[in-house]
Order: structure tokens, then C-alpha cells, then sequence
């Protein structure tokens, strides 16, 4: 009876990851590179193709110095990097936003935060998306 | 056209030119909406980045294909991977500028219809397209919305036969932005 109830919680495990993954559930995934917003972007900025290709669609775990921190007309927060142009943003979806509303409050221009959100490529800046804050050090 | 879209961003907003001419956005949103007897499938891009020349009526628009958001994860894998085929073209771009324009005056709350007109760049294929929008303006802000379809096929987008009939022939798109002048 455990082992048909196993078999049962594994299956219906998979079918709720496969099918219904809240791909905004940032803070459990493991990261695929660790890195520095600074370094990130100018691996970037010397070569997007390249850049896009190793960082597009995966989990960054990025560390850098804030740039500015504004919440836009959908909700979301977003936090930047290096330049308020041609830096690396980072967008907290208002959902996740409510849930790290202290940490998000207490973040001062200056401040050494670690964010993770997933690489979408980069238009002005390089876009990491779905963002969790991963604490961070004055 | 996806390599020249940043130095051409770039270049535009170093040029000096009264900051108060180029309304600018990073979050414009842009929703696409397919709707069959099978099933609804909408997605949300709200990391749009574009800029709107109110002397000239240039409009500009960059997209990151990723940044589509589907209400199924699995949708979404197979929008990026099978149907745009994201890691090739990963952007969509518009170039274009409003026909017949005349300088917007921003001091003044109003609204006023135009026709737009460009070139629209999706998964590696460029074609020219002409859409109506509404302008509205307000102080420190400016709204553009807009409305149309496009069709998939137009732009090499092959949606494989098993699930044809789950996803329409002509896709719904919105376009809402709010532009605020580009500060530096």
C-alpha cells in the first residue's frame, strides 16, 4: 500500500511540474551561472549573439550594486543595474513583489543585492525576469 | 535588422535633441490572443522597450520573444522552441512612424487616431504592415494603444498539423504603452 501511495505521489508530482510549473517560483530553482551584474552585461555588450546563446532561458543568480528601483504600471518591480539605460534590469512580477515587499522596501541606491530571475536576452539592457531577491549585504 | 536595433536605439537617444521630443518605455505591454473552438491561449509581454519621436512620429518597438508569458508552462516551451523558435530569432521588432503626422502637443490633455505604418520583424521575416492606434496624451505622458491581427504563417511560423485547429489562423494583438519623456 506505501509503495502504490509513492508511485502515486511521484505521478502526481510530475504531472503538477510538467503541466503546471509556477515558473515564478524563482527562489527553489537551482541557478545555472552565478555572476556579476557588471560582467554580465559587458559579456553582453561585446558579443549579444554569444551572450544570448549561453544565458538565454536559464536561472541567473546575479550580485551587483542598485542602480534604481521603481514599480511600474503592472505591479512589478524592477531593479537596475550598472546604468539606467544600458545596464541589467531585473523585473519582480507583483505577485512575488507582495511576498518580499520588506526586503524590496528596505533596498537603497548603492545597496549589494543578489537577485535570480531567468535571462530573456537584452534590448537596451540585459533582461533577467520572474526575480527573486536572494537577500543581499549593505 | 536585430543587430543594427541597439546602436540605432543607441544613437537616437545620445543624440542631443531636446530630451522633451522622445517619449520612451521598457515596459510597454504587448498581448497576443488566439481563440478556437479547442481552446483560448493568451500570453503577456510586459518588457516591451520603445520610443515614440513626437516631432517626427518615429515609433520604435523591441521585444524579447522569451518574455512572453503563457498561463501554461508547457505552452510556452512549445511557442519558443517549435513555433518561434526563440533561441534563433529571440527578438521581434517594429520600425515604422505614424503616416500623416503632426506634431504631438503634449500640454494638452487629448486623443487623437493615426495610422501606423512599418516594418514588423518576426522569427527572421520582415513584412510591411499598416495598423490604426489611439494616441492620448496627458501631462508627463502618453498613451498609445493599438489593435490588430497577424497571421503566424505570414512570418514562417509553422504550427504542426495535430494541433492546427487549436490555434487560430489570425492572431489578436494589443499593444498598450505608456510612454513618459526620456530622461537620461
Amino acid at each position: 500500500m506505501v509503495f502504490l501511495g509513492i508511485i502515486a505521489a511521484a505521478a502526481v508530482g510530475t504531472y503538477l511540474y510538467v503541466f503546471r510549473t509556477d515558473t515564478t517560483d524563482m527562489s527553489r530553482l537551482k541557478p545555472d551561472f552565478q555572476l556579476d551584474a557588471a560582467a554580465l552585461f559587458k559579456e553582453f555588450e561585446s558579443g549579444e549573439a554569444d551572450a544570448t546563446a549561453r544565458y538565454g532561458g536559464k536561472i541567473l543568480e546575479v550580485r551587483g550594486k542598485v542602480e534604481s528601483k521603481e514599480a511600474n504600471e503592472w505591479g512589478n518591480v524592477t531593479i537596475t543595474f550598472v546604468d539606467q539605460l544600458f545596464g541589467v534590469t531585473c523585473t519582480i512580477d507583483s505577485l512575488q513583489a507582495i511576498k518580499q515587499a520588506d526586503e524590496i522596501k528596505a533596498i537603497r541606491q548603492g545597496d549589494s543585492v543578489t537577485v535570480k530571475g531567468r535571462c530573456d536576452g537584452m534590448l537596451t539592457d540585459v533582461k533577467l525576469v520572474k526575480c527573486a531577491l536572494m537577500g543581499g549585504t549593505r | 535588422m536585430r543587430i543594427l536595433f541597439i546602436p540605432l536605439v543607441m544613437l537616437c537617444l545620445a543624440l542631443p535633441v531636446s530630451a522633451q521630443e522622445r517619449y520612451f518605455t521598457k515596459s510597454g505591454q504587448i498581448v497576443f490572443f488566439s481563440s478556437t473552438s479547442i481552446e483560448d491561449i493568451r500570453a503577456v509581454n510586459d518588457q516591451v522597450t520603445s520610443y515614440l519621436d513626437i516631432k517626427t512620429g518615429e515609433l520604435v518597438f523591441s521585444v524579447l520573444i522569451r518574455s512572453f508569458t503563457f498561463d501554461k508552462a508547457l505552452m510556452q516551451e512549445h511557442f519558443n522552441e517549435n513555433y518561434v523558435e526563440s533561441d534563433k530569432y529571440p527578438k521581434a521588432t517594429f520600425e515604422g512612424r505614424i503616416i500623416d503626422f503632426a506634431p504631438l502637443d503634449v500640454s494638452k490633455s487629448g486623443t487623437v487616431e493615426v495610422k501606423v505604418s512599418g516594418k514588423l520583424a518576426i522569427h527572421g521575416i520582415t513584412r510591411e504592415i499598416e495598423v490604426s492606434a489611439t494616441l492620448s496624451t496627458y501631462p508627463g505622458k502618453i498613451t498609445a494603444k493599438s489593435d490588430f491581427y497577424i497571421n503566424p504563417e505570414e512570418f514562417g511560423i509553422r504550427i504542426p498539423q495535430v494541433v492546427r485547429k487549436n490555434i487560430a489562423e489570425k492572431i489578436a494583438v494589443n499593444v498598450l504603452m505608456f510612454y513618459i519623456p526620456f530622461k537620461k
